[in-house]
């Protein structure tokens, strides 16, 4: 679907519902119709933009020709004749969806439309846990398990004064754990002589994977243990038998306890939760890498998605350790159940979630560069709203910005000399925000000047509304970069947010950037 | 034809040129003759219900040595009246380009049709290197409003330490705020007018300049970057790519004052660009899909200490061929 809204109902629940509506089939968007009738093309509902492809789409364009008032031909240019839409029929195959609206004025013979599709984009990854997916029976302090720090005194380990005792994890998406790391205390007689590694794909019923015995320690020594394949799992945990002192009866301490994914590389399943989506490109031959860091503070309140992007994807190695990878841009949700939108196509996704009253903004994916591509190949941006990947939408930083008028650093967009630069408009000064005349990305128009002074224009003389491209500059070094696609930015005078703009023939809905609604606060996502 | 090159003896001959070459783009003269009080002749020409007046300027004025002639000036008014005359109907105040100095180089006349109005633009290479610009024509209108109709002229101040200093505001710049206003010096200089009404007011002219007072004011341009001032300065300052070496044409977008700090977009003149020059020569043309465009200095590329030099500044012009 081109056009997508829903209702989430928490942050992970967002990511499920995303990688459904982009992986599940493919995508139609760049909507064109010339003729004499003067209805619309629709998705099957009925909503604008919402066309969209199918299983078994692929990038091509279909072209829909009246053949009569109520009768189009609906021929792809690989598919050929899929057969024929009737006006206010929905027409469903499983390379393109939509729906053709009658107008005021009938359609006449010869009246065409034409809309593109590209291939569903891919889930490369979705495993890891964060905070609410590491669970522990029988230990005391049992963060400690998990908070990557290791000492000699007793304020980092964590016990198990009663045997038997578990700590595990449970993921955002099945992986296959090959190995275990346990880091024992300077205690040992502490140590554990005896554990199992056990799976499952409920939380319930649990079926061993490996069991080690008498197992004999050194001081503090962090040892992994190999696990044998048993295949891909949610959830998966260590069931401590017995320790070195006392054996079922004693006591065990750990400090760390990690969950690795496969026989090789560091990528630690129990450190956070991620995915990588890769979209197809518009022609189906790229491959566009977004990954996803899900973060989780509860104490914060705070649950995020931070993203990062990278041209290459390397299988064995976590979302921020990707090579060259764009950093991260944070994308604060919530627990809660809270409304998005999103436009997307094989080359990026661009949406809204409205977490309360504030308006979090997101750009994902390849924008539209002023260079050709045989010299700027890979313009990708990744914009989210900072770069503090605990930020929250409670908040009011002068960073916490999306990117018609970013802050620091909410923006980061790759250049033709493949370095990834921060774009920033605004930042707090002393005690007030002003413009962020030290970095030299910026935003135009919300930006006018290098020292990011502030559009100050309102609606054109007649009242209409106008959308400028949002176009993304930098002075050092000195370059245009190019545009957003699909997003403009729009004065925001006698403008309120979810309002749609009627403009060539699409709509497109108005949002405010985060929790700000002055006039250079406002832009626009056309639903296409 | 919408584009034409050549020579011109003076200004009363360039001016003459111009009239033929309006008149094959479907300009309609009300007047072709000798200036009503004043040196040189005078071209009252209309198309689409937009009126203006364009006058060559034979005095040298050597009491204003820093704003020389011979000139060539223009205006823009709501209808037709006097033969000959800056008297007209509505008129505007007259935008005045200086130092068409003689024989010149050579010319480049465009012409073409925007989707609210026909232009016509001159380029003229006076000195070799050294440009003047004026021109009129109907704004790509931005919003449904009354007008739209434009006017432009290039002054350069001759004054040492000005001369070669491009953002200084005595120098009179088409679609760029910031040149102080004709009304504070009591004479001519370069400039933009457009008219655009609204609350009531017919005809609203708004001139793109330094003033506070005007009518309201217009804005637009990149030489001034302070509050209410300029609408490209950063895509300027960025326009020329130092990774790749392109240069983006960027529609010279053009304002109005409504009050409470706050401004409304108009429109851009059609068939004319702003560009850096950092990695071009004057002349040069410039492919653009399917189009071609023509780049010249404001008014001289980089010039050396004491000659003219409007540093990279410069105009795109579609040439239609």
């Amino acid at each position: 679907m081109t056009w997508m809204t829903g209702v989430a109902a928490g942050y992970v629940d967002f990511l499920d519902q995303l990688q459904a509506a982009l992986c599940d089939r493919g995508h139609a968007s760049g909507l064109f119709y010339q003729g004499t009738g003067n209805g619309t093309l629709t998705g099957p509902t009925g909503a604008s933009g919402g066309y969209v492809g199918g299983t078994a789409s692929v990038a091509e364009t279909f072209t829909i020709t009246a053949i009569d008032a109520n009768t189009f031909s609906v021929v792809g240019s690989l598919a050929g004749d899929i057969g024929q839409a009737t006006v206010g029929v929905p027409f469903a195959s499983t390379r393109i969806n939509f729906r053709i609206n009658g107008g005021a004025t009938a359609f006449v013979a010869g009246d065409q439309f034409k809309l593109s599709t590209t291939p569903r984009w891919t889930l490369a990854r979705r495993q890891g846990t964060g905070a609410a997916g590491r669970f522990s029976n029988g230990f005391a302090n049992s963060t400690r398990l998990w908070d990557g720090l290791v000492g000699t005194t007793a304020e980092f380990a964590s016990r198990a004064a009663a045997l038997p005792a578990n700590a595990g994890i449970s993921m955002i998406g099945a992986a296959d754990v090959r190995r275990v790391s346990i880091t024992t205390t300077n205690n040992q007689l502490f140590a554990p002589a005896g554990f199992r590694v056990e799976y499952s794909d409920n939380g319930s019923s649990w079926t061993e994977a490996i069991a080690y015995a008498n197992v004999e320690w050194t001081s503090t020594e962090a040892r992994s243990f190999a696990v044998p394949d048993v295949g891909l799992h949610l959830h998966w945990r260590v069931v401590f038998t017995a320790s070195v002192n006392g054996g079922a009866a004693g006591i065990v301490e750990v400090q760390e306890l990690r969950f690795y994914r496969g026989v090789v590389g560091d990528m630690q399943l129990q450190q956070r939760a991620e995915a990588v989506l890769a979209a197809p490109g518009n022609d189906g031959l790229d491959a566009i890498y977004i990954g996803i860091e899900l973060y989780e503070d509860a104490a914060a309140a705070a649950r995020s998605f931070n993203f990062y992007q990278f041209r290459s994807f390397d299988p064995l190695v976590a979302v921020r350790s990707q090579a060259n990878n764009s950093g991260l841009t944070n994308v604060p949700l919530s627990s809660n159940n809270f409304t998005w939108w999103a436009a997307v196509n094989g080359r990026r996704i661009a949406g809204v979630a409205k977490i309360g009253a504030v308006y979090v903004p997101f750009y994902q994916g390849l924008g539209k560069p002023y260079e050709l591509p045989s010299v700027h190949p890979y313009p990708a941006i990744n914009a989210g709203t900072s770069s503090n990947e605990a930020g929250v939408a409670t908040s009011t930083d002068p960073n916490f910005r999306g990117f018609s008028h970013p802050g620091r650093y909410g923006l980061r967009a790759r250049y033709p000399d493949n370095v990834w630069r921060p774009h920033s408009n605004r930042f707090l000064s002393g005690s007030s925000e002003t413009g962020d005349s030290a970095t030299p990305g910026k935003v135009y128009p919300a930006a006018t000047t290098n020292g990011g002074r502030e559009s100050d224009f309102r609606e054109a003389l007649d009242g209409s509304r106008v959308l400028y491209e949002i176009v993304l500059t930098s002075i050092d070094p000195r370059h245009m970069w190019g545009e957003l696609d699909g997003c403009y930015f729009t004065p925001g005078f006698n403008l309120v947010p979810e309002q749609n703009i009627t403009m060539a023939r699409f709509d497109h809905m108005v949002f405010q950037n985060c929790f700000r609604n002055a006039a250079a606060d406002f832009f626009a996502i056309r639903q296409d | 034809m919408s584009y034409q090159t050549g020579n011109a003896l003076d200004v009363n001959d360039l001016l003459d040129r111009f009239r033929l070459f309006l008149l094959a783009n479907g300009w309609a003269v009300n007047f072709w003759g000798d200036r009503a009080g004043g040196q040189g002749k005078a071209l009252q020409v209309n198309k689409g219900g937009n009126f203006y007046s364009i006058f060559s300027n034979t005095f040298l004025d050597s009491a204003n040595s820093n704003q020389p002639g011979p000139y060539m000036e223009v205006m823009l008014h709501s209808s037709y009246l006097t033969p000959g005359s800056a008297t007209q109907p509505d008129g505007t105040r007259l935008l005045r380009s200086t130092r068409y100095t003689s024989p010149m180089q050579a010319y480049h006349f465009f012409a073409g049709d925007g989707p609210n109005g026909s232009y016509a633009y001159m380029v003229v290479e006076t000195d070799p290197g050294t440009y003047r610009h004026l021109g009129i024509g109907v704004l790509h209108k931005i919003g449904a409003y009354a007008g739209g109709a434009f006017c432009y002229a290039l002054s350069w101040y001759q004054a040492t330490g000005t001369v070669n200093s491009p953002d200084a505001s005595q120098h009179g710049v088409p679609f760029d705020d910031n040149g102080i206003p004709t009304t504070s010096i009591n004479y001519p200089i370069g400039g933009t007018v457009i008219r655009a009404d609204y609350g009531g007011i017919s005809p609203r002219y708004h001139y793109l300049d330094t003033g506070t007072t005007a009518n309201p004011r217009g804005r637009g341009g990149w030489r001034n970057t302070n509050a209410e001032r300029g609408t490209i300065a950063l895509p300027v300052s960025a326009g020329a790519s130092i990774l790749t070496g392109r240069a983006p044409l960027i529609p010279l977008w053009c304002a109005v004052e409504r009050g409470s700090l706050l401004w409304s977009d108009i429109g851009y003149p059609p068939g004319m660009r702003f560009v850096r020059m950092d990695n071009m020569e004057p002349g040069q043309e410039y492919p653009l899909g399917t189009d071609t465009w023509v780049v010249f200095p404001v008014t001289r590329k980089n010039g050396s200490a004491g000659m003219p030099s409007s540093g990279v500044y410069g105009y795109a012009f579609r040439k239609e061929l």
